[in-house]
């Protein structure tokens, strides 16, 4: 699993295109052999940090340090140990999806032969559609091949960007499994720029959430979603007696199949010891911080 | 470098797109090679009618290599069309697909991307030469048999012994490569500077109209620039069958076209180092 060394530390990164400013002075580390979601609206820099990070993009200021090695951007042979998809696969429609994989094969510096390209096609469950062309694939079959492509040089960090699209339920099922395998298994480090909000907290160990160029919070998502403020559900056996006792602690309470309220984490304790006193049992108490909440509230600011 | 010339190699020979040239040369060599089997008589007969009273012309006049000559000047204008076509899209082409992006977020260096790109880009220009040269020469020479070449130039009416015409050819053939690896490396530089596939091409033949336009104004105007048109230096192999060939004069253009191929090249890669790729 993950380690806190990080692989990839970037320091004070900025860009601008023009007047218009994509980093801001991003400070940000992926720790070795986790999977690293990156969150943020659009317009958060999410795509120019990753272009960055493989070499397509030159930054104004700021390091990157990659490997142990540091550059104003990630150097060109680090990038042999980089896998990635960026915003969507795009391949030579008129190559077969075989040929496409053997084209980037070309452009390794390890020798990619013939069997590896065949594991790569097995793997992202495109065996016997790999000999056609890629011109008369669905885009969750690109999908599939960009991942294989992606994996193909067997890289030690793989990024993907939004690597669910197209795919249909049962494909971003298995795309998740191959994700955590490709941490718990192959021991690489996965860099996953999503929007999907629930794919992140399902998968990631850690996070950075990026707002107009920054970085707004980074940390284990376990630690984020569960820190300061809480959300909590609770089921009692009398729900309008609790719903009484907490809005006379001064909580906003709203109910349906349970009560849900806002409360600060420390709080908690005080609050359940209020309700109880009040005669209303308690039988169950979810508490979390939901990451849509966490990140509406930190991209508001 | 080989495995990624072999791969670009690879992406342009299984492009549909790169056939348009090739089959266009094979249809006009075929089409001309046809009119001239039915009618090369009566052309030749009003091509020299105002030497008849003081020439007389014997022997087989309409032979292989005088098919060849003028398959060869009517195609040699055509050709930078059909060159661009496939040069001008090598980068831009892969930027409007998207696939520019994969192809550089590679341990393959920016420099080697080009030299690849415009080595691929000679390549396809040789190979459009060998077509027209195998076509032009040999089925000109199978149809219509060898003989001596009667050529109709600036210095009046050349007669080249048919022993003197294979280097002749190969020569021509040899300056074609170069101009037209001018034309090729000018539309992988625009290429560079673009993001579809269309403006390159476009440009690459409004350069070359532009420039042959103002090399056929005679007013004197544009006279210090003249030397500085490559268009100007790409006719320039029709002068190999000149007699005396003036080498001075052919190599001298030759050189001209090399230091522009060299210019253009130098730019795609100072400006292609320097770009960020958003597309």
């Amino acid at each position: 699993m993950s380690s806190q060394e990080p692989v990839i530390s970037i320091k004070g990164l900025r860009k601008a295109y023009g007047t218009q400013v994509a980093l801001a002075g991003l400070d940000l580390n992926v720790g070795r052999g986790e999977i690293f979601g990156l969150l943020g609206p659009n317009g958060a820099g999410k795509t120019t940090l990753i272009r960055i990070l493989i070499g397509l993009i030159r930054p104004d200021q700021g390091t990157v340090t990659c490997f142990g090695e540091t550059g104003t951007g990630v150097l060109k042979h680090q990038l042999s140990r980089i896998g990635c998809i960026v915003e969507e696969p795009r391949f030579y429609p008129y190559l077969s999806g075989t040929d496409n994989l053997w084209v980037a094969s070309k452009s390794q510096t390890a020798h990619i032969g013939k069997q590896r390209i065949n594991e790569m096609i097995d793997l992202v469950g495109l065996a016997g559609r790999g000999h056609q062309r890629v011109g008369t694939y669905s885009q969750g079959m690109r999908q599939r091949l960009g991942i294989a492509r992606a994996l193909l040089h067997d890289p030690e960090v793989v990024i993907l960007d939004e690597p669910t699209n197209g795919l249909d339920p049962s494909g971003i099922v298995e795309l998740r499994k191959l994700i955590i395998q490709m941490r718990d298994t192959m021991g690489k480090t996965v860099i996953l720029s999503s929007h999907i909000l629930s794919e992140v907290e399902q998968m990631a160990d850690g996070m950075a959430l990026l707002n107009k160029g920054l970085c707004v919070s980074q940390g284990r998502v376990s630690e984020l979603l569960n820190a300061e403020q809480l959300s909590v559900s609770l089921s009692t056996d009398d729900d309008e007696a609790g719903m009484k006792v907490l809005r006379n602690l001064g909580l906003s309470p709203t109910l349906s199949d349970s009560i849900s309220f806002d409360a600060d984490r420390k709080s908690l304790p005080s609050i359940v010891r209020s309700v109880t006193e009040a005669g209303v049992g308690i039988y169950r108490l979810e508490h979390r911080r939901r990451l849509e909440e966490f990140f509406m509230r930190m991209t508001e600011r | 470098m080989m495995g990624t010339f072999i791969a670009e190699l690879y992406k342009v020979l299984t492009r549909p797109r790169s056939y348009i040239g090739i089959a266009s040369i094979v249809a006009l060599v075929v089409l001309i090679d046809t009119s001239f089997y039915f009618t090369g008589k009566q052309y030749i007969d009003l091509l020299f009618q105002n030497f008849d009273p003081v020439f007389r012309m014997s022997g087989q006049v309409v032979n292989g290599n005088l098919i060849c000559f003028i398959i060869l000047q009517t195609l040699i204008i055509q050709l930078p069309l059909l060159v661009a076509l496939v040069t001008g899209d090598l980068i831009s082409g892969e930027a409007a697909m998207g696939t520019l992006r994969y192809a550089l977020a590679t341990p393959v260096s920016r420099s080697r991307f080009i030299i690849t790109k415009w080595a691929t880009a000679l390549s396809y220009v040789l190979c459009i030469l060998l077509v027209l040269g195998v076509f032009a020469y040999l089925l000109s020479l199978v149809v219509f048999g060898p003989g001596d070449l009667l050529v109709l130039n600036a210095d009046g009416l050349v007669v080249i012994r048919q022993d003197q015409l294979p280097w002749r050819f190969a020569a021509a053939f040899v300056y074609a490569f170069i101009s037209l690896s001018a034309v090729a490396s000018l539309s992988l530089m625009f290429s560079a500077f673009a993001s579809n596939s269309i403006g390159p091409i476009v440009l690459t033949m409004v350069v070359i109209i532009v420039f042959t336009v103002i090399s056929s104004f005679e007013t004197g105007f544009f006279d210090p620039v003249m030397p500085f048109l490559f268009t100007n230096h790409m006719h320039l192999w029709r002068r190999l069958f000149s007699d005396p060939v003036p080498m001075g004069e052919i190599l001298r253009s030759g050189a001209i076209l090399v230091a522009h191929i060299a210019a253009f090249l130098g730019i795609t890669l100072w400006h292609f180092n320097r770009k960020d790729i958003i597309e």
